[in-house]
């Protein structure tokens, strides 16, 4: 089938341009086998043929065969999508569903235009750092004064269907100030033994502070110089959403930021900017290599210099240990490859005891803004989740992801477990007896 | 088929009528719904008009009812796996989705079986009695997604089959719902029960042609309680072939006896990357299990048939991981067919155990012969090969060609004492066959039982019958 002829004008750009010749041949490779059937999430969530990996390259296939219209019924079902790329990782020919999604994404952007709240997030405050600042003081005002109760009417979050309390109360607080106004662009430290960059993520520097802290802590531990250099949000939530143009100009602003400084290393502490760094050259090409191979989770980065952390004693900190288990962000063990590194790490704490939940690459349903645009399906994801959490005995669950972290904390909560979510960074400075 | 027609050829009254039983919610008649239960795991594909999804067993009923006096196709499906086009709504009609009547109903150790509605998933099954020691041996490469009603329908068979048998020999009873809406019980709970025909052998393999299955009683036994994993290398296929000759003369069962060719070892490391070894020309995976002193020694048995025929190398997998990363190379294999060319044709030719050597030599000249993409593997053990063979549609020429060498693979397995298909069934991509293997007179009893059970031919027109 020649993809031209039949839909030539109802590609986006991304479809057309970037990705064209792979898309045919990723549909193709598709076998109909049915194996992403036991394991896409949104699947579990709404158990229709049309939601799992499977049915959705399929219905691409349709549409580009020019059996199908784009309608809006098939943007709601490629909305209902995790990019969580578990079917990917067990899909026998390797189809990257996540890419084809993203493409259907786009068609949609195309064809029906971005919502207006999603012009405004994704155009208007995610690309501008001063305008993400400005709109994380406004939701801590309206989380921490009382006032989301006076106006409770004003329904901010309505955009998403689903109970609005129970959103809003997953809403995080964002922190007083941002991370990367907290500090120096440099920590410099004696002797350093390397000069990294920290990519802190918009979630770290806007809501998860301390993590950010714990990151540079556990690094200056090890006498890692850290640099803070300029940076926008990865783009991942563009590209999620269809908005190449937008992931484009962000993944470039970066590309140029991240590449202008001498560094060793580039490390993030949340797997989906991780994931974006990487795969810059998916779609900028050969510019963005140089940056890719540089990227590191920062658990595997501390891995691999031999220690948690030097300054760990091994003495228990306080007087009892604590069960910990771990969570893999799927963006993290089934992108990146890294699941060893921040069992590791947590294994070599003193003070805590791990155990292995079931199921614990299994995603959380958090995925970035899904939890909160598909509420209902993101709680369904969660359950089999928050089972194998309490199941596991553990009082704290480490993970690498604030999306995750957010989802996981929120479920936890809402069902009265009183578990903790932590990064494991977090873990780790604490152990060390971490600022 | 490639079902253009997104247009319904039956009116809207149809989908207001199975709303009336069904609710809202259960009967999809969208564009995109239809177009998602249009395949299966083939390359067949056809439009339903409408996809309903029951969930119990008097919707079903009802459903079959208004089917039958209205004159309208119904075609049965599970998790849409199936490799023959089984569940395909040929014709258009309605796509019966019985995947949300999911539940295990009963397991009981008393009686040594489980009781479970077709939409269970198999390896759900497999995990639930497996956890109280109990044993269901059937095992299809898709167990972990593919369904029990699915697995009834179309006899699966898989791996262990060599030891254990398939679907067939584990049925005690069925429930079925008969086109008109009647449900019958077939079968029971016993062991030994010869009152009657035995209905529920006639529905299993039945593909859907029948009836439709809401309720299977199953036989299990117990687990076994050990198990070892063998991987034996060989330099050269008809070695291989030979092996599996030897180890059934040796008169031991291993639990499963898989080969697979060069072709599907490249295949499956490209993505699955299992650390098979890429420079072999063939691969047995062995299991034997039992009591431990009785599997170790069987696999003794087993690496010295294997040595005596030319093996080069016999691994012993370490632990249940290294076994579990093997069976999931082997479980690629069929999907990862298509890497090599977009249309998959997945073959099912069984031949006597003792024929398998000269079937793997003869698998080999067809390919030779006729030029065209083809791995071979599949359940040496028990002669179920899977010669899988990768084309593109788009290719007339090729095509061609793959339907000579398809039809060259038929006559081979019948010509050595075999059959069409060892356990994926005839569904639409090998109907045309069929007469080849039952001959005029085995024929038309089949089509006699067909007209008694389904006399307005509803129950997937287009199916295991020639045209």
């Amino acid at each position: 089938m020649n993809i031209a002829s039949d839909r030539s004008g109802g590609l986006s750009d991304l479809a057309s341009g970037l990705l064209l010749g792979e898309l045919q041949a990723q549909i193709d490779r598709c076998s109909r086998c049915g194996t992403c059937r036991a394991h896409c999430p949104a699947f579990e969530a709404i158990p229709h043929e049309p939601y799992v990996a499977r049915g959705k390259v399929q219905l691409i296939r349709a549409y580009l065969e020019g059996r199908l219209e784009f309608t809006p019924a098939m943007e709601r079902i490629f909305a209902q999508c995790l990019l969580c790329r578990s079917c990917v990782r067990a899909c026998p020919n390797g189809v990257r569903v996540d890419e084809l999604v993203t493409v259907a994404r786009s068609i949609a952007v195309e064809k029906h235009g971005l919502s207006l709240t999603k012009r405004i997030g994704l155009q208007g405050i995610l690309p501008d750092n001063r305008r993400q600042e400005l709109f994380a003081r406004a939701a801590r005002f309206y989380k921490t004064s009382g006032i989301s109760r006076v106006i409770g009417g004003l329904r901010l979050l309505n955009i998403f269907p689903g109970r609005i309390s129970d959103k809003e109360r997953m809403l995080p607080v964002p922190a007083a100030s941002s991370l990367r106004a907290q500090l120096a662009p440099v920590i410099a430290v004696e002797r350093p033994v390397a000069r990294v960059g920290y990519f802190t993520g918009c979630l770290t520097n806007l809501v998860f502070t301390s993590v950010g802290r714990a990151v540079i802590d556990v690094l200056a531990r090890h006498r890692v110089e850290v640099v803070l250099p300029g940076q926008n949000c990865c783009g991942i939530p563009a590209l999620s959403a269809g908005d190449v143009e937008t992931y484009l100009r962000l993944a470039r602003s970066n590309l140029r930021s991240l590449l202008a400084e001498p560094l060793d290393a580039v490390v993030v502490d949340c797997g989906s900017c991780g994931l974006a760094l990487k795969e810059y050259p998916r779609l900028l090409g050969e510019e963005a290599e140089g940056l890719a191979g540089k990227v590191h989770d920062v658990s595997e980065f501390v891995a691999a210099l031999g220690t948690a952390c030097p300054a760990v004693s091994d003495a228990p900190v306080g007087d009892a240990r604590r069960i910990v288990t771990y969570h893999d962000p799927c963006h993290l063990k089934k992108g990146l490859g890294v699941s060893e590194a921040p069992r590791q790490l947590l294994k070599s704490l003193p003070g805590v005891e791990f155990r292995e939940m079931a199921g614990a690459d299994r995603c959380c349903g958090g995925a970035g803004t899904y939890c909160f645009s598909h509420y209902d399906s993101a709680q369904r994801i969660v359950e089999p989740k928050i089972q194998a959490i309490v199941e596991s005995g553990a009082e704290v669950v480490a993970t690498s992801c604030p999306s995750c972290t957010i989802q996981l904390a929120h479920s936890l909560k809402v069902r009265g477990y009183g578990i903790q979510v932590k990064h494991v960074m977090e873990m780790v400075s604490e152990a060390a007896g971490g600022k | 088929m490639t079902g253009g027609e997104i247009i319904s050829r039956y009116s809207a009254g149809l989908e207001r009528a199975l709303v009336r039983i069904l609710g809202k919610d259960k009967v999809l008649a969208s564009p995109e719904a239809r177009v998602c239960y249009a395949y299966d795991g083939s390359f067949a594909e056809s439009l339903p008009d409408v996809v309903a999804k029951p969930s119990r067993v008097e919707e079903v009923a009802r459903i079959l009812e208004f089917a039958y006096r209205e004159g309208i196709p119904v075609h049965p499906r599970g998790a849409g796996s199936g490799l023959s086009g089984g569940s395909v709504p040929s014709g258009g009609g309605i796509a019966l989705v019985m995947a949300d009547m999911n539940r295990i109903r009963e397991i009981s150790r008393e009686d040594m079986l489980a009781v479970v509605e077709p939409g269970v998933v198999t390896g759900k099954l497999h995990r639930a009695v497996e956890e109280r020691n109990l044993f269901y041996p059937p095992d299809p490469a898709s167990s972990d997604f593919c369904t029990i009603g699915g697995n009834v329908a179309e006899c699966a068979g898989g791996p262990r089959g060599l030891k254990y048998g398939v679907t067939r020999d584990y049925l005690l009873g069925l429930e079925v719902v008969l086109p008109g809406g009647e449900v019958v019980k077939a079968g029971g709970r016993a062991v030994k029960n010869v009152t009657g025909y035995d209905l529920a052998r006639l529905f299993t393999g039945s593909e859907g042609t029948l009836g439709v299955i809401t309720e299977a009683t199953l036989r299990l036994i117990p687990r076994p309680p050990f198990k070892k994993t063998l991987l034996v290398v060989f330099d050269d296929l008809n070695r291989a072939g030979q092996a599996v000759a030897e180890i059934t003369a040796a008169a031991v069962v291993p639990r499963t006896l898989e080969i697979m060719d060069r072709v599907s070892i490249a295949v499956v490391e490209k993505y699955a990357s299992c650390g098979l070894p890429a420079d072999a020309d063939a691969l047995l995976l062995i299991e034997t299990d039992g009591f431990r002193e009785a599997a170790e020694a069987e696999a003794a048995i087993v690496e010295s048939a294997c040595r005596r025929s030319g093996a080069r190398e016999v691994r012993v997998a370490a632990d249940e991981a290294e076994a579990q990363a093997l069976w999931k190379a082997r479980k690629a294999i069929s999907p990862a067919v298509s890497q090599l060319k977009p249309t998959k044709i997945s073959e099912d030719a069984t031949v006597p155990r003792g024929k398998v050597p000269e079937m793997v030599r003869r698998l080999g000249e067809i390919r030779d012969k006729y030029g065209i993409s083809m791995v071979i593997f599949g359940h040496a053990g028990d002669g179920n090969l899977h010669p899988s063979i990768a084309a593109d549609r788009k290719d007339p020429a090729e095509m061609a060609r793959v339907e000579e060498a398809v039809a060259e693979i038929f006559a081979a397995a019948l010509e050595l004492g075999g059959t069409l298909s060892g356990e994926h069934g005839i569904g639409i991509l090998k109907a045309s066959f069929l007469r080849s293997e039952l001959g005029d007179a085995g024929l038309a009893i089949m089509r006699r039982v067909k007209d008694a059970l389904d006399p307005k031919g509803i129950m997937g027109p287009g199916k295991v019958f020639p045209e």
